[in-house]
This record gives structure tokens, C-alpha cells and sequence, in this order.
């Protein structure tokens, strides 16, 4: 093991190095560029056997993927927002192949307008795809999900693609320090991709991707999908528990930070997940019963560890990064959902949409959104809306940019 | 928690010289985070990069909004991005600016109120390197006011870092020279007091006022010929200069400006707008008869 500096890019890059990647169809993008660039520099100077390919876009880039995967290889490939979307045909193509490869995702968010900085709108486009999610806060989890991600993806029982997914900029240019297990270790826990069946064997050929016109055959695969990432819920704390103990980090599903007496919980995902831990350190040394969940397995959904984290609770909040437009927050509908066979549910359960675009927390936001969980008297209208945070200062900002934009020459 | 603002421009190094500060504070066996904010910036362009240091493990990330200590490695952006530089800047807290001490205060005239130091960092890699590289040089000034940081970490740190940048072992050796003379003759700049409770008691949050569809839904910019009141001409390292005596008119060096940068007189002559060029040097490129040169901008 060897203890460095690295950022979220350089983290991703190590992770398919040390998952001793064989096929990397690559395509280069804001945030992402870096860790092909990194995986680029070491095919070319033999510090890893693998065939790295510059495709002609992100499509060609998964078809690729696609491609390779079902000969038996390990692939590992990556993007980010608009890259992904670009793509995004080929995701449903892929998981439905029940094809095993490992896709980080460095989120960016979507244009328009265009922008360069993060929200999840780009990796939570994906959910209904049939890839797994494991949504990372920092360098080091994002090295250890790729492991955990093929093992997971390669499984006998799951046979499904992992997305990796990471922060642009605020994790994937951060250099923070982290352990890089050596090759050795990684091989114990993560042997040799040993594929089921392959179409390039030269014993069984197969074809795969037969059309099926018949909606019950359809239905069938479907159903198929979704039994094999019912039971990755019930594998991942098998797998998890195994890399805690060779590693000494765990990865659980939801991570609970401080949420042993708290009465009220903030849910988070993501590297902004490190920003909300500082502010209910803060409002815990003013003596507020507050903690926060952090969601880190999207797909599949770990209702039974929310439940866990969540239920007999106050009051619950939720920051949704992303917006579905003409709904709201994405993970508080599918909280909401988890939480309301309960009959101790939170009696509080309030939508917040931040960091949009990237965009930052402001002073007070967090003390704000615990005042309205404290209140305890919010209106089915006001726990059913999303509260979209925004400051007073911010629309000055604002107004100065409209003032240029519209002024007549 | 201890941090650290680089301001400089593209290229100039901000971005390694947080990374050398950065790795000698993880060296020095600190928790430390560094990070540099680009994406669309160019050669030349503004550029902010950070290094957080503390004892505990660091939970803050991306922009420092209220900075134990700013670094200007280039002295224009004081008075050309001062929304950046004075960002969360009290009269407190520390700056240290790239440029010679004797001249502090004709630099900092008319500036925010705030505790300004200089050393000449150019100066020192002029020395040392033999080049204005002053990454190095700006890491071993800022890490002199960290006490945990040891010259012989700052030393490990910038092999590594100019390591990974791919510079030869000479050159290497050449900026832990930079670093440890920046190191040995900048000002002992006590940071620790530059602690501002920023973030106690400010707005509320508020919704965004619904404009209609009528104004602005989108991001739509009516006001044309907007570009020009953003000056880029202090991107350029390199300027062009057309000799109008061997000019033939042929418009080509205005047809291929891709800033319009290139703008012709009631003669049909080629003019450079300096204001807005950035020194692409794309119309030395085309120029057919040679009458564009290029001249380092100081």
C-alpha cells in the first residue's frame, strides 16, 4: 500500500489500473479527460497491459465498450454529462446483454445553459437503465468502488453494469490524500474477469442481442434485470464486508454520520455530502440533534438501509443536486416512497434542490432547511413541493448580468 | 483549518505551485487538499487555485471563501479580476503579492484595504531556474508561513510535483533552489490570526422570482457587441505586430482572427485590437508575406 496525493481523476485512473482493465474505448471530456489522459500515458510507457482506444464519440465509445465486454474482457471506460447522454443508447444496450464493465460518470451538469461544474441531472438520467450506482465524496472511495464495482458487475448472481459516478471539479481536480493498495492486495479480492459465456470462445459461440418480439419474452428479461440488482442488495454487504476487511474502509450503502440520537437528518449524496458533515458538526456544537445520511448506493435502491437510517425520526430533509423539471428533487421522491409504509415514518419530510450547476452552499442554508424540519407543522403542500434554494444575494448577481445582457448598443 | 488562495494566469503555475504546497504539507504529515479551478480558461487567462491544510480530516471543498492567506503570483489581476482576488478578503487578512518589495506601495494603491506583503518571485526564478517558472518560488514563500512545513518537505515536495510535470531532473533540482531561497527570504507572515466567522448569520435563502417566459428564461444575450467590454488582452504572452509597409491587404490575417480581434482601417489596413487580442498568434500563422511578428509581451 502506498499513501498519496490524488485527485478524484487520478483515483479513477488507479482503480482500472489496479483492476487490471484489459479494453478502454475512451473519448475525452470536461472533468473526465484526465483519467484517460492518465491511462493513455500508461499504455503507451507499459505500466499497464491494456488496449486503450480513442473512439469517435461516446456513442461509438460504449458501443465499443459493448462490444469488447461481450467477448470476456474487462472493460473500464468514462465520461461525464454531456458525453453520457450522448451515449446513452448504449447504456440500455449494455445492461440489457447483461454485459459486466465499469463506466465512471464525473458529473457536470447538463447544458443549457452550458456549464462546466457539477449536479447529478448527467448520472441520474442513467437510473432506470439497468447499471448500478455507486455515487463517491471522495478520492479514496472512488479508487475502492471501481474494485468493489467489478466484483459486484462480474458477480454469477448480478451480471450487471457498474456507473461509478464522481463530482467534477470539487472531487475530480481535488488532490486529497489517499491509500493505493498494491497489485497483489487488489488481486486476492479481485481475481481475473472469468466470463460465463463469451461470444469469441473457442468452444461455445453464442449470439447474442436476439430480438425478442414476444412482450412476455420482453417482460421476461426485464423482470430478469431487475431480480439480478434485487439481489446485488442483498450481495453488497457481503462484498463490502469482505473489502473492509482487507482494505480497513468500509463502503455501506447509506453512510451514517452522526445519526445515533439525532432527531433530525439531513440526506446527501456525493462529494457535497463533506460540506454537509461540516454543518452538522456546526450546528451539533450549538447543540442541535441533527445528522446526516449520505445515499452512496443509487441503484440499486437501499430501501431497507433508509428505512433503517430514516424511520422514527422528526424530521427528514433531503438535497436533491439535480432537478426533474415539473417534479422536483429525484432521490426525494424515491425516499418518500421508500419511507411511507412505515408507520414511524418522519412526521417532517421536506424537499431541498441545491448545488445546481455547482453551485455552492450559502451561509445560513443549513440552519434554514433544520428550522423548517424543527417547525413540525409543515402543510402536505409544503412537504409535497421542492424548495429550490437561491439567496437574496444571488439575484442581485443576477440582475447585474441581466443589466449587460440586455442593454441596447 | 489553514487556507490558501493562488491567483495567477494560465500557465504562470498557480495551479503546481498549490500542488508543491499542498505535498509539503501531506509530507510534513498535515491533512491536506489542494485543487485548481479550470475547465474553458486559457493560456494567460485568470486562475485560481487553493490548498487546505489542517490537523483533523478535511471536510470543506472547493472555492475558499474566507482565505488565511492570498497569493498574487501576477500583480495585474489586482486591479484587472479584484472581484477574485478580494473575494472574502478582510482588512486582516494576509496578500502576498509576486513583485518587488520596494514597490508595495505603488502596487497596492487604491486597493482594498487588506495586510499586503511582497516578494519579487520572478526575480528569485530568474536566479535559480534561469526562467520565469515561479511555481516553486511561490510554494517555499507561502509554506514559510506554515511552521509545520519543514524546508526539507518543501524540497521532496517540488522533485515530486515538477516530477510529475514531466521536467528533467535538472530542472527539478533547479526549482527546489526557487522554492528554499523563496523559502529563506520571504516575509514571516503570521496567518493563523486571519480566522473570519464568515459563515455566521447571513441571508436566508430566497426563491427565484419568476420571470415569465418574456425576459431572460433562457440564457439569451441581447445586448450585441457585448464581448467587447470584456478586455482579454492581458491573456497574450506574445503580441502580434504587422509591419503595414509589407502588408498586401489580403485580409487574411482578419478573415482567420477568431476573436475579431483584427479590425481594418477606411484603407483596407489590418489594425490590432489589443485590448481584445489574445495572442493566439494565428495571423502570424496565415500571413502571406510576412509582414506580422511576434513580440513577448514583458
Amino acid at each position: 500500500m502506498t499513501r498519496t496525493m490524488l485527485t478524484g481523476n487520478a483515483a479513477a485512473a488507479w482503480g482500472a489500473r489496479l483492476a487490471e482493465v484489459d479494453y478502454v474505448p475512451a473519448f475525452p471530456i470536461t472533468p473526465q479527460t484526465e483519467i484517460i489522459d492518465t491511462l493513455a500515458r500508461w499504455c503507451r510507457d507499459g505500466e499497464m497491459p491494456a488496449k486503450l482506444v480513442m473512439m469517435d464519440s461516446e456513442h461509438s465509445m460504449l458501443a465499443a465498450a459493448l462490444g469488447a465486454a461481450a467477448t470476456g474482457v474487462r472493460v473500464f471506460t468514462a465520461t461525464s454529462s454531456q458525453g453520457l447522454v450522448y451515449g446513452f443508447e448504449m447504456l440500455y444496450a449494455i445492461a440489457g446483454l447483461r454485459l459486466p464493465l465499469v463506466l465512471v460518470n464525473v458529473s457536470r451538469a447538463l447544458a443549457n445553459p452550458i456549464t462546466l461544474e457539477p449536479d447529478h441531472n448527467d448520472v441520474l438520467s442513467a437510473r432506470d437503465t439497468g447499471f448500478l450506482q455507486f455515487h463517491c465524496e471522495t478520492s479514496q472511495e472512488v479508487l475502492d468502488s471501481i474494485l468493489l464495482g467489478y466484483r459486484m458487475a462480474e458477480h454469477a448472481k448480478i451480471l450487471l453494469p457498474v456507473i461509478v459516478n464522481l463530482d467534477g471539479f470539487y472531487l475530480s481536480f481535488t488532490r486529497e490524500p489517499i491509500d493505493v493498495p498494491n497489485l497483489a492486495e487488489v488481486r486476492q479480492f479481485l481475481p481475473g474477469f472469468a466470463p460465463a459465456y463469451s461470444v469469441l470462445s473457442d468452444k461455445d459461440s453464442v449470439a447474442l442481442g436476439a430480438t425478442v418480439l414476444d412482450p412476455s419474452l420482453y417482460t421476461y428479461f426485464k423482470h430478469q434485470m431487475h431480480h439480478a440488482a434485487e439481489a446485488a442488495l442483498e450481495i453488497y454487504p457481503q462484498i463490502v464486508a469482505e473489502f473492509g476487511e482487507r482494505f480497513g474502509r468500509r463502503h455501506d450503502a447509506v453512510e451514517e454520520f452522526m445519526l445515533d440520537d439525532a432527531d433530525y437528518v439531513i440526506v446527501m449524496t456525493n462529494s457535497f455530502a463533506s460540506m454537509g458533515k461540516a454543518e452538522v458538526k456546526r450546528l451539533r456544537s450549538a447543540g442541535k440533534k441533527v445528522g446526516l445520511a449520505r445515499l452512496r448506493m443509487v441503484r440499486p435502491f437501499p430501501v431497507d438501509d433508509l428505512q433503517a437510517a430514516l424511520r422514527g425520526r422528526k424530521g427528514v430533509a433531503v438535497i436533491d443536486q439535480n432537478i426533474s423539471v415539473g417534479k422536483g428533487g429525484i432521490l426525494f421522491s424515491e425516499i418518500a416512497a421508500a419511507l411511507y409504509g412505515l408507520i414511524d415514518r418522519p412526521p417532517v419530510l421536506l424537499s431541498f434542490i441545491g448545488g445546481l450547476g455547482g453551485r455552492r452552499f450559502r451561509p445560513g442554508e443549513f440552519d434554514g432547511m433544520l428550522e423548517r424540519l424543527e417547525r413540525s407543522e409543515e402543510t402536505s403542500a409544503e412537504m409535497a413541493r421542492p424548495h429550490l434554494l437561491f439567496t437574496a444575494a444571488e439575484c442581485r448577481e443576477v440582475g447585474r448580468f441581466f443589466a449587460v445582457a440586455e442593454r441596447e448598443p | 483549518m489553514i487556507q490558501v488562495r493562488f491567483h495567477g494566469r494560465g500557465g504562470q503555475g498557480a495551479k503546481i505551485a498549490s500542488r508543491i504546497l499542498g505535498r509539503s504539507g501531506f509530507l510534513s504529515g498535515l491533512q491536506v487538499q489542494d485543487f485548481a479551478l479550470f475547465g474553458a480558461e486559457r493560456r494567460g487567462a485568470p486562475v485560481v487555485s487553493f490548498t487546505r491544510m489542517d490537523n483533523e480530516p478535511i471536510d470543506q471543498r472547493g472555492y475558499i471563501d474566507d482565505p488565511n492567506l492570498v497569493v498574487v503570483i501576477d500583480d495585474s489581476l489586482l486591479k484587472e479580476a479584484p472581484g477574485q482576488v478580494f473575494y472574502g478578503v478582510e482588512p486582516s487578512t494576509p496578500i502576498l503579492v509576486n513583485g518587488d518589495p520596494n514597490a508595495l506601495g505603488i502596487l497596492t494603491r487604491d486597493l482594498p484595504p487588506a495586510d499586503y506583503y511582497c516578494i519579487d518571485l520572478n526575480q528569485i526564478a530568474r536566479q535559480t531556474i534561469g526562467r520565469v517558472f515561479v511555481s516553486a518560488a511561490a510554494a517555499g514563500a507561502t509554506a514559510k508561513c506554515i511552521p509545520a512545513i519543514t524546508p526539507a518537505a518543501i524540497s521532496d515536495a517540488v522533485k515530486c510535483e515538477i516530477a510529475d510535470s514531466g521536467l528533467t531532473a535538472d530542472l527539478a533540482e533547479k526549482n527546489v533552489a526557487a522554492a528554499l531561497e523563496a523559502y529563506r527570504i520571504a516575509p514571516m507572515v503570521n496567518i493563523l490570526r486571519s480566522s473570519h466567522a464568515l459563515r455566521a448569520g447571513e441571508l436566508p435563502w430566497q426563491a427565484v422570482p419568476y420571470l415569465g417566459s418574456s425576459r431572460f428564461a433562457g440564457p439569451t444575450i441581447r445586448h450585441r457587441g457585448s464581448a467587447a467590454l470584456r478586455p482579454t488582452g492581458n491573456w497574450r504572452s506574445e503580441r502580434p505586430v504587422i509591419d503595414l509597409t509589407k502588408c498586401k491587404r489580403c485580409f487574411l490575417c482578419y478573415l482567420y482572427c477568431p476573436e475579431a480581434a483584427m479590425q481594418l482601417d477606411e484603407e483596407n489596413f489590418p489594425h490590432v485590437d489589443y485590448d481584445h487580442c489574445k495572442g493566439c498568434m494565428i495571423c502570424y500563422e496565415e500571413c502571406p508575406t510576412d509582414a506580422i511578428s511576434r513580440r513577448a509581451e514583458l
